[in-house]
């Protein structure tokens, strides 16, 4: 158990750097991450299904300027793990842990926030050094601000999955049954919500290219 | 002065563009780990290299994908400077701050406002197609599609630019003033709405009419197609709530029809 959190953790962290830190190839998309995951741990189903929902319901979440948004790899990697690891193959396991990793994913993009700030710290000792010829410190903050966001992000990854799975377990077993049926409904619902933000995201076609290009 | 080797080595740099993403001055960092190479070629010199450098650390934001076009300048620019043959030390500075805002404006609205989302969703219909056909065997097919059909043109269309940069130089101002991209993405857009159209068909094709070919298994209940047809509207028109409410209400939503027994 502690070896898949582990190496869910590492995993995690690298998927995390894609949204900003290095690359932006995409994997850290839920529709990447979440099949992804839940292929690691057997369940490629929940991870497909759980990617697909956060993949279409933030569908505009992507960081611009100086906006953090919140952390949808987060998001993605603790709901499919989670499901995966104590209630695989459950309808409702899946979207309550869903519902659960959401505050989590906030409280992780207050934690970047804050080590963003410390990035501020690595840049002005960079200018510092440079002003004494110190060129050097370039290539190390750098890459001193990439190694310390994915141990920042490793552990945060490892103690969500692991504080956040024995919450989700306890609170689990005392799910009603009316709320089970609820997230089961949900499961096929929220799909349905993504496919309708998707069309409200491509209805500002204004125009139809092929008759009304600009002359 | 820039040969393939050092070429190779500055666009594999530019991926490091924000690994120091600071709130003050943004890319500032990675705007002088991409360009180190090429300021230590031109100026051997270190007093010298030392100001170029202090010149560079200052505010530096634009799309990543489009950043390249901005390098390829400066780089041009300090090599005529270094060479002699411009005195003009204030360029490259002034095209950091000219040429950024424009081109990240194109970025953002092409590859994170569109292209990003439709390769999303067509990811997203070969998958539906995929439970629909082969039942649910292929649904790696999802990840792999989107990683490839994002990539292809993003890795592409950096290397691209940065290339044609270095070749256009000023040009290439005029060239991004051409680009036809709010052209482009309608077209891409539209394909977009059909891939959403053709997904809901086959979605509603599995999991609405009839008795679920479920993506398990095992039991569950059987949503109705007039409830999706709800849902569809809905989040519609209420497209702006913020996503989290959304999923929110979709879950209250649930609990109530649960709770009627619809």
């Amino acid at each position: 158990m502690i070896e898949t959190v582990i190496l869910l953790s590492v995993l995690g962290a690298f998927l995390s750097m894609d949204i900003t830190m290095f690359g932006q190839f995409m994997i850290s998309r839920p529709i990447f991450a979440g099949p992804l995951i839940g292929y690691i741990l057997g369940d490629i189903q929940t991870g497909f299904w759980l990617g697909m929902i956060v993949e279409m319901m933030w569908i505009n979440t992507v960081p611009l300027g100086s906006s953090i948004p919140v952390d949808l790899t987060m998001m993605t990697v603790l709901s499919v793990s989670w499901t995966c690891l104590h209630f695989k193959g459950s309808q409702d396991g899946a979207i309550f842990a869903l519902a659960m990793a959401i505050p989590f994913a906030y409280l992780y993009r207050e934690i970047d926030i804050g080590g963003r700030n410390f990035n501020t710290k690595i840049m002005h000792w960079i200018e510092k050094g440079l002003e004494q010829g110190k060129e050097y410190r370039i290539s190390l903050g750098l890459y001193s601000g990439l190694g310390l966001f994915l141990l920042r992000a490793f552990i945060v990854y490892a103690v969500f999955m692991i504080l956040g799975g024995l919450i989700y377990v306890n609170m689990k077993v005392y799910i009603p049954v009316t709320l089970e049926i609820a997230f089961k409904k949900a499961w096929y619902y929220l799909p349905v919500f993504g496919f309708g933000l998707v069309l409200h995201n491509f209805k500002n076609v204004v125009r139809f290219p092929f008759f009304n290009r600009k002359k | 002065m820039i040969n393939n080797r050092v070429g190779t080595r500055l666009f594999l740099r530019t991926f490091f563009l924000q690994s120091l993403w600071n709130f003050e001055r943004l890319q500032n960092i990675g705007f002088l780990y991409v360009l180190y190479p090429v300021f230590k070629k031109l100026y051997p010199d270190k007093e010298k290299r030392k100001e170029i450098l202090l010149r560079h650390v200052g505010f530096f934001n634009t799309n990543p994908y489009m950043a390249n076009i901005v390098f390829a300048m400066i780089i041009n620019a300090e090599e005529e400077i270094a060479a002699g043959k411009s005195a003009n030390t204030k360029k490259p500075e002034m095209l950091k701050s000219v040429m950024s805002g424009p081109i990240a404006a194109i970025g953002d609205s092409f590859f994170w406002g569109t292209w990003r989302p439709v390769t999303a969703f067509v990811a997203i219909l070969l998958s539906i197609l995929a439970i629909n056909i082969f039942d649910a065997d292929f649904l790696w097919v999802a990840p792999v599609a989107f990683i490839f059909l994002y990539n292809v043109v993003h890795i592409l269309f950096r290397y691209w630019i940065f290339v044609i940069s270095f070749r256009l130089n000023e040009q290439m101002i005029k060239l991004v003033a051409k680009f036809e991209i709010t052209y482009i993405g309608d077209i891409v857009r539209i394909i977009g709405i059909a891939a959403v159209f053709t997904t809901l068909y086959f979605y509603f094709d599995l999991f609405g009419f009839a008795p679920a070919v479920n993506i398990y298994s095992m039991d569950c209940t059987i949503p109705e197609i007039g409830i999706y047809g709800v849902i569809l509207l809905f989040s519609f028109v209420f497209g702006k709530i913020r996503p989290v409410i959304m999923f929110y209400c979709a879950i209250l939503f649930s609990f109530v029809i649960g709770y009627l027994g619809l």
